[in-house]
């Protein structure tokens, strides 16, 4: 990977325990998101792809692994620098009803990030705060309304305009449309979009809508229980995925035209995700791929260069067994 | 046959409204559509277009109060379901009609072993032994591919996935091989990869008892390749119902276009912006004069905003309620036609 990666990870890895067993949600996970880029993180529910998003905002404390943000290890940083790292990575939730407080008022939401890093004075923040409302589509006559009387589109802008207006370097999006209405996701995505041009941010978009993942990234990384599978320039991902999971996950996803969708040649993944406490040797897509051979039970968790910038987790393609 | 009895559902002039402290929310307006024996019906609209509403009240489900049934007919196999008392209605629901509810997590008895839950709806419909019935419940999880069906029957919903689930509440629901089947959301609450299996197994299950079924969902991307027949709802009201290739590639309804153009498409490789529906949605409680939809239409005339336009058959089986359609509209129809390429 060339260029100027603002947030790098290494051997990542997040275990929880759950009643003595543990639960290995992110299981070495190693990857470079370059400044200025859309990372799309997909997966289907319970492949680490949200603790992925956790720890890279420092919610959680990662089990082993390290997390550099902006050259600086992140994992291990505290006062002045930690003040400054959470002021630069922001982070928008998937659900804008419990995400943003029922108490505050909508510029009280929004400037409290500004009180809390000293951003200017207060009547300064107060402008800030109506600039942001105005830039995000709000009416700035409402700073005094509460999260209630928003619509769901209307309260994610207000998370949206919480995390940007203290100016940060990147953005970890966690699902930030799925609890919304198909007319009004695309509003929500192509504000995130033009926010993107005008101020240069990262962002890391973490989803489960494949169509609309494609739409926003520029890369994208495929999780499967808890390892990144596949990472690649979106074109190349989604129109020649190698991984074979990456290739059944493609293949689920239904078109929105008639002719196009009776002809889509499924291919869905056979059998079941696994236990996420199994303790799998080698690849997590094992117990399920079409292509299993006994080299899978030792294959590291290495991601393999395939072509430019386009690198896979699977023996098929050269990645190295213990 | 006569035309009339190859209609298993003809509902008519349904208007439900539900009051609430802030005033009366008018839920579905006016709502008429049918379905044939054998048919596959896709009613598609976002949170509070009236969809689960319309849904509801075809099993007889809507909650009374704060429901409120204000008019219309809904008949089952000729039955009116509206005006039939509860006891009436038990006797039809699980055999006549069936629903597949969007979450199979709530949908199912936690406390019950799954063989007993599929064994209870065969006995409340049917004259049956505990043989038969057992027969029969192996039968119906080796229909809706569950491994090792006597094993699993003996298990309870917490022991099962959330796509195994939601196998079985389709097993449950086509116990008494129904001539309706309601599938409301049947797999929004589940992962892609599962959600793509589900849909596979409700349409071969269709296909394979040719049971009419009416499919509920706010994705137009998951019924292209099921449905004969598309209803697009919005704010309560039925704006556009046609084929379903008709809907697609020549949607006659400016609300039908917006809803087409919000999703981007796996094969389009565009960056640029997502041609969105400006505003939002109505509030049902005052609704305006004109049509439900001016306030955020890109193709707004001064009379959509003073009267609800009436119902126009510019193609073929389709029906839209749109004032486009009208013959002095002549030349913003052709614009309307002219933009609305995707």
């Amino acid at each position: 990977m060339t260029g100027d990666p603002i947030l790098k990870l290494r051997e990542l890895r997040k275990h929880f325990t759950v009643a003595g067993r543990s639960l290995k949600a992110v299981n070495g996970v190693s990857l470079d998101v370059e400044r200025g880029e859309t990372f799309g993180l997909v997966g289907e529910s319970g492949c680490g792809k949200s603790t992925l998003g956790r720890l890279i905002k420092q919610i959680y404390t990662p089990t082993s692994g390290t997390i550099h943000f902006d050259g600086v290890n992140s994992t291990d940083i505290k006062g002045k620098a930690r003040r400054i790292f959470t002021r630069k990575m922001q982070m928008i939730f998937q659900d804008p009803y419990s995400s943003l407080n029922p108490r505050m008022t909508v510029g009280e939401i929004i400037g409290e990030g500004l009180a809390i890093h000293n951003m200017g004075s207060r009547r300064e923040r107060v402008e800030k705060v109506r600039a942001m409302m105005e830039r995000i589509g709000l009416n700035p006559e409402y700073e005094n309304r509460f999260p209630h009387e928003f619509s769901g589109g209307q309260r994610q802008r207000i998370a949206i305009g919480r995390a940007l207006v203290v100016e940060p370097d990147m953005v970890v999006c966690d699902e930030p449309i799925s609890a919304l209405d198909v007319s009004i996701q695309g509003q929500i995505v192509n504000l995130l979009k033009s926010l993107q041009r005008s101020r240069g941010l990262t962002y890391l978009f973490v989803a489960h809508d494949l169509s609309m993942v494609k739409y926003i990234s520029d890369r994208v990384g495929v999780m499967y229980l808890g390892r990144l599978v596949e990472v690649a320039p979106k074109a190349q991902l989604f129109e020649a995925p190698r991984h074979p999971y990456t290739q059944a996950l493609l293949s689920s996803i239904p078109i929105p035209d008639p002719s196009e969708e009776r002809r889509r040649v499924e291919n869905p993944p056979k059998g079941e995700l696994p236990s996420p406490f199994a303790d799998l040797k080698g690849c997590p897509f094992q117990t399920r791929c079409p292509h299993v051979t006994a080299a899978c039970k030792r294959m590291t968790a290495e991601l393999t260069e395939v072509g430019p910038c386009h690198s896979v987790n699977c023996v098929l393609h050269g990645t190295p067994t213990a | 046959m006569s035309e009339r009895a190859d209609k298993i559902l003809d509902v008519s002039s349904l208007e439900i409204s539900f009051s609430t402290h802030e005033g009366e929310i008018h839920a579905v307006r006016d709502v008429s559509f049918s379905v044939n024996r054998g048919e596959v019906l896709a009613i598609v609209g976002e949170s509070g277009s009236g969809k689960s509403v319309t849904a509801q009240a075809l099993m007889g489900l809507t909650p009374i109060p704060p429901g409120i049934v204000k008019g219309g007919k809904v008949l089952l196999d000729g039955v009116d379901i509206l005006a039939s008392d509860e006891k009436a209605l038990t006797k039809i629901r699980g055999a006549k009609v069936s629903m597949i509810f969007q979450d199979p997590m709530t949908s199912l008895n936690p406390s019950m072993r799954i063989g007993a839950q599929i064994r209870e709806i065969l006995h409340q419909h049917n004259t049956m032994s505990r043989a038969e019935s057992y027969a029969r419940a192996l039968e119906l999880l080796h229909l809706v591919g569950i491994p090792e069906p006597e094993r699993r029957m003996r298990q309870y919903p917490h022991q099962f996935s959330g796509g195994m689930r939601q196998r079985i509440v389709i097993a449950i629901a086509v116990a008494n091989n129904p001539e309706l089947l309601l599938a409301d959301e049947p797999t929004t609450a589940l992962d892609v990869t599962i959600q793509s299996q589900i849909f596979r197994l409700i349409r071969d299950i269709q296909a394979k008892f040719s049971t009419a079924m009416v499919l509920i969902t706010h994705d137009l991307g998951l019924v292209a390749g099921v449905a004969d027949r598309i209803i697009v709802m919005y704010g309560g009201r039925i704006v556009e119902e046609g084929p379903t290739d008709q809907i697609y590639y020549d949607p006659q309804h400016p609300y039908t276009v917006g809803l087409l153009n919000s999703v981007p498409r796996l094969a389009d490789d565009s960056d640029a912006p997502l041609r969105t529906i400006e505003g939002l949605p109505p509030v049902l409680k005052d609704i305006p004069d004109g049509c439900v939809f001016a306030e955020r239409c890109p193709n707004v005339m001064k009379i959509c905003r003073q009267r609800e336009p009436g119902i126009y058959h510019p193609r073929p089986g389709n029906r839209a309620a749109c004032w486009l359609h009208h013959p002095d509209a002549r030349e913003p129809y052709e614009t309307f036609l002219k933009g609305r390429s995707v």
